[in-house]
């Protein structure tokens, strides 16, 4: 990770060596975008790290085969696409649509309702990326009956990323976990035995809670305990239950600088032999690779989230498309080279997640991808990531993160919080 | 109002006892507050001028020993910066000009010249100084990105003239933004000023027959130099520290038109967490400008702060 | 607007024969009244300053009552007062409404009370004065932006400053900002480290203009200092003191710079959300415009409620 930050820094001082032409540059870049229908503009949010390797290498290769398209790509903000998504919005109300943004589909395409380019015909059709496309990633991106966006990549959700090292040293098998239970069994053991802070956890944003609080609810009581929550129909004691777990979890297995961390740095710890485990998308994958001294099945290794074996939890990322948008051809072109084989591939590869196309050659992948892509195409169960877009309006998203930064980062209140994320969805 | 002269009927060597011990807790006091002050402040310069190994393993306001010692986070902060200034300077200095130009004529207007219904405009003026900039901020976006987009019309402009770049017409709504909310208060401070000037200067020119304009400019402009001053720095220290206008006009922190303040809350951070080395630089060095206003003029800053209060 | 010298014209005119140049008579002391040429000097703020203010304010207000949410222009066909019933009965509103009060008056009591402390002990006859004023003012000079940088750096769970003292002291090290208990606590802090020098030289001010003669009545009185300081002279701080406090509240509402720099996200720490950053999150994150003028329009009540009974103290005062 010492390598990512480098890069951006990197970045920075060559910015600056550049001195007056990068800046008169960047200020006809600003004008061409801001003002002007030329050319290709596409905002993201990966600024850096694996991201943004991911992102350079899928825009490269685009333009590499699009030479006559003049292209941009513009990364925004940081963490939880916060920034991306403030920026998108506005520059959606002001009624100066950029050609593409990468986004979450699903659900979360609320936000953009009704201005929104359809691509079924011109992009899904054409390139007969229906029959090649998961059923449910074609299924996310169709939203009231168009389809403005390709998937590009999905994370599974419900890991457990472990530190062989420290693991063995407490005497646990990793293969034993097969639910909460035994996780705070393991936990304990590592507590008591080793000097590893047992769970690396981030608490600076509230959705790290809920996404984990999801994988305990799903693993104490079962997918549909899950799905009928989402669906607005949760029961409150199994939610308490789930709730009270993580309590147990955060009041005794984290580090005491949680709550000012996010999720790169809990992982940090892990990479620094400092933690023992970690739940968390496979994007944290994406960050161990880029440490050549962490490696999978050497320092670390992985197992489903305790009790979610046979389910993937599902994330994806697309490219939306707006409405009236600047540049209908080029757009065009950019989304069905996203959705080649070769784009899949490439960007996935580097930013740990992995293909949605269901005709690709599992060999391309690297050797955890590969078995996440096993896993994506024949895993019993589904269900969408509540804290990543798919599997509620975004308000309702928006009340669950509330109800647990509201109700559960110390002091703890389970009943408070299963209400409140009662009420979110309720709507 | 000292009270050192004791007083003679008292035992002498009692009181000077009572002096000394008594003097020993006041200074102890104001040093004691000297520390509560600066101490953050010179953390932050320490912490700003130490390696990352340094940060982490000295108390963090001990100054930087030996191999501990860094310009590296300064120099970084600084090519992040650099543009960012470029674009805060031409944004407070005419909004700060204009303003002060503007709040003098009205306090001039509502000051000098006396009329009937006078007090109705000076409290509207009165509350525009108190009106949280919440409750204008969506109508404020709206009218600058949709109704009137004023940068995007001036941009091509701007990208004509020289030194400057397209992207600096961002700037502009910004200034005029910046002058009808600065208005208010930048016109009680120099109301409180004309106020305390005699009537009989104003009187006597009008008797002589000047006129209005005359007056302001013969007689008003010329004494109210220091006032110009006071004003002029505290309200460029204020729209140079402003925050949520910058906030809600320009699109991102990486957007080229940003200024400092923007782009300071995520400078330093990376998949580590925040590099405390280098956003204690960019802190230090967003600060400096209006750090070397106020001691360069601690007085005039002061006095601006007095008045302020009414 | 009717301005005196036009109505004396009224008076001395009568009869039919001279409706004219009455007419015109009164225009001319119009034109020549000090309303009309002053005004291009407090005209042309008070228009720019208007629009900016009460535009916007009349503007904001209008939105609240729509639905305006999202992508696209405001409905004002169906107007209605949902928006303030949703944020009243919203947890998450009535939580930041408390804790904007409890920021209000903490801040400002505790600002006030170090301000007056300080002045009192400059104002004390020491050497140096100026220049140990300059230092206690120093923080008035930085923003909101950099101050919350700096005490993120104090504060922090790892190495920060406080943290160094509490640990020296044989505690455990305190997660400042990360606890919702005292997260509110740590941002008054360093709120009153940055203003009480301001609230310091409004009393110091105050303390200057009075009458010297006081302290040598006292001192023949035979009074202490604290008592003399108790008794007589802080009393008459009256006036600097309602100045002080009313600016101070108004820094208060203006926390958000604040809090949105501790995080660098539009939640700030837990536990130290107010209207301000609730307003611009639901507004700018979540483009629920309508609701989120609403939330302002409340924060306005509140700031208004602050100011109102000042502004008549003023008036009563005769100090408008």
């Amino acid at each position: 990770m010492v390598d990512n930050d480098k890069l951006v820094d990197g970045i920075g001082r060559r910015t600056y060596l550049g001195g007056i032409a990068t800046g008169a540059a960047a200020g006809l870049a600003g004008c061409a975008s801001g003002n002007t229908a030329d050319g290709l503009e596409v905002l993201h949010g990966w600024t850096g790290g694996d991201g943004a390797d991911a992102i350079e290498t899928l825009t490269d290769a685009f333009e590499e085969e699009h030479s006559d398209i003049d292209g941009t790509f513009e990364a925004v903000g940081g963490d939880g696409n916060v920034e991306l998504n403030t920026s998108i919005l506005q520059r959606l109300t002001n009624e100066n649509p950029m050609s593409s943004f990468a986004n979450w589909p699903g659900n979360n395409l609320e936000r953009y309702e009704g201005v929104l380019m359809d691509l079924e015909e011109d992009v899904w059709e054409a390139e007969g990326l229906k029959e090649n496309m998961q059923d449910r990633a074609v299924e996310l991106c169709t939203f009231n009956g168009q389809m403005p966006a390709v998937p590009i990549g999905s994370h599974r959700l419900n890991n457990l990323f472990y530190n062989t090292a420290a693991f063995d040293e407490a005497g646990i098998d990793a293969e034993d976990l097969g639910s909460t239970s035994d996780l705070l069994d393991a936990l304990e053991t590592i507590d008591q035995d080793t000097d590893y802070v047992p769970f690396a956890h981030g608490m600076r944003s509230a959705f790290l809670g809920l996404q984990t609080w999801v994988q305990i609810l799903a693993s104490q009581s079962g997918v549909d305990a899950y799905t009928d929550f989402i669906e607005g129909d949760g029961d409150r004691d199994a939610m308490i239950d789930a709730l009270e777990t993580l309590q147990e979890i955060q009041e005794n297995y984290i580090t005491d600088d949680a709550s000012a961390i996010g999720y790169t740095q809990a992982a940090q710890n892990l990479i620094s032999d400092e933690a023992a485990c970690i739940h968390g998308g496979n994007w944290l994958y994406g960050m161990f690779r880029a440490d050549d001294d962490f490696n999978y099945g050497e320092e670390w290794d992985w197992i489903p989230f305790p009790g979610t074996e046979g389910v993937y939890f599902y994330h994806l990322d697309a490219f939306v498309t707006p409405g009236d948008n600047p540049s209908p051809e080029e757009t065009v072109e950019w989304q069905k080279f996203v959705g080649t084989q070769e784009a899949q591939i490439e960007f996935n590869n580097l930013k740990g997640s992995v293909p949605l196309r269901t005709d690709i050659e599992s060999d391309e992948l690297a050797d955890f991808l590969k078995m996440t892509y096993e896993d994506l195409l024949d895993s019993d169960e589904y269900p969408p990531t509540l804290a990543h877009g798919l599997a509620v309006e975004p308000e309702q998203q928006n009340d669950c993160e509330g109800a647990i930064g509201d109700h559960f980062m110390d002091p703890y209140d389970a009943e408070a919080a299963a209400d409140g994320l009662l009420d979110a969805v309720s709507e | 109002m000292s009270q050192s002269t004791p007083d003679t009927n008292i035992d002498v060597a009692s009181v000077v006892e009572d002096v000394n011990l008594r003097r020993i807790g006041h200074y102890t006091l104001i040093i004691f507050f000297l520390g509560f002050f600066l101490l953050p402040l010179v953390t932050g310069i320490m912490t700003a001028l130490k390696t990352n190994e340094a940060i982490a393993r000295t108390v963090p306001f001990m100054p930087p020993l030996g191999g501990g010692f860094t310009l590296a986070n300064l120099e970084y902060a600084f090519s992040q910066l650099s543009h960012a200034f470029i674009n805060s300077l031409l944004m407070a200095i005419p909004a700060t000009i204009i303003n002060v130009l503007l709040a003098s004529m009205a306090a001039f207007g509502l000051t000098m010249v006396k009329w009937r219904g006078q007090l109705v405009i000076l409290i509207l003026f009165l509350i525009g100084i108190f009106v949280p900039y919440q409750a204008v901020l969506v109508p404020l976006a709206r009218f600058w990105n949709n109704t009137f987009p004023l940068a995007d019309m001036l941009s091509p402009l701007f990208a004509g003239i020289p030194l400057l770049q397209s992207y600096h017409a961002d700037l502009v709504p910004l200034i005029i933004t910046h002058v009808a909310y600065g208005i208010p208060i930048c016109m009680i401070l120099f109301r409180s000023y004309y106020q305390s000037l005699p009537n009989s200067l104003v009187e006597a020119a009008k008797i002589d027959g000047a006129s209005i304009t005359k007056i302001y400019r013969r007689i008003i402009l010329p004494i109210s130099k220091p006032m110009f001053g006071v004003v002029f720095i505290y309200q460029f220290t204020q729209i140079y520290n402003e925050f949520l206008f910058s906030f809600t006009l320009v699109s991102s922190a990486s957007s080229p038109e940003a200024p400092v303040t923007l782009i300071i809350p995520a400078i330093g951070t990376s998949t580590s967490g925040i590099d405390f080395g280098i956003r204690m630089s960019a802190a230090f060095l967003a600060a400096l400008p209006t750090i070397i206003l106020y001691v360069a003029f601690a007085e005039q800053f002061a006095k601006g702060l007095e008045t302020e209060s009414g | 607007m009717a301005t005196h010298d036009t109505t004396e014209a009224t008076d001395s005119t009568t009869g039919p024969s001279k409706e004219v140049v009455t007419w015109k008579t009164k225009l001319r002391y119009f034109l020549n009244s000090d309303f009309v040429r002053s005004s291009p000097y407090w005209g042309i703020p008070f228009v720019l300053m208007g629009i900016a203010v009460y535009g916007g304010i009349g503007y904001n207000l209008a939105i609240s009552f729509t639905d305006y949410a999202g992508i696209g222009r405001p409905e004002f066909s169906n107007l209605s007062l949902e928006m303030y019933r949703t944020a009243l009965a919203d947890g998450s509103f009535r939580q930041a409404a408390f804790q904007n009060f409890v920021l209000l008056v903490g801040f400002t009591s505790v600002s006030l009370a170090l301000g007056l402390f300080l002045a009192v002990l400059l104002d004390y006859g020491i050497r140096y004065k100026e220049t140990i004023q300059t230092i206690y003012l120093l923080p008035m000079a930085l923003s909101f932006v950099v101050t919350a940088q700096v005490w993120l750096w104090m504060y922090s769970p790892g190495n920060g400053v406080l943290n160094v003292f509490v640990t020296a002291l044989g505690f455990g090290s305190i997660d400042w900002l990360g606890n919702p208990r005292i997260a509110l606590a740590a941002v008054i802090f360093a709120l009153v480290w940055q203003f009480s020098g301001y609230a310091m030289v409004v009393f110091l001010a105050g303390l200057q203009s009075l009458p010297s003669d006081q302290f040598e009545a006292a001192k023949v009185d035979g009074a202490s200092t604290a008592k003399t300081y108790i008794r007589i002279i802080i009393p008459q701080l009256k006036q600097a003191s309602v100045g002080a406090a009313v600016v101070l509240m108004l820094f208060a509402l203006k926390a958000f710079d604040f809090l949105y720099a501790i995080t660098g996200d539009y939640r700030p720490p837990n536990g130290t959300d107010i209207l301000a950053t609730l307003m611009v999150r639901e507004a700018f994150q979540y483009g629920q415009w309508a609701y989120g003028a609403a939330i302002a329009t409340m924060l306005l009540l509140l700031s208004l409620s602050v100011i109102a009974p000042y502004l008549v103290y003023q008036y009563r005062q005769g100090a408008l």
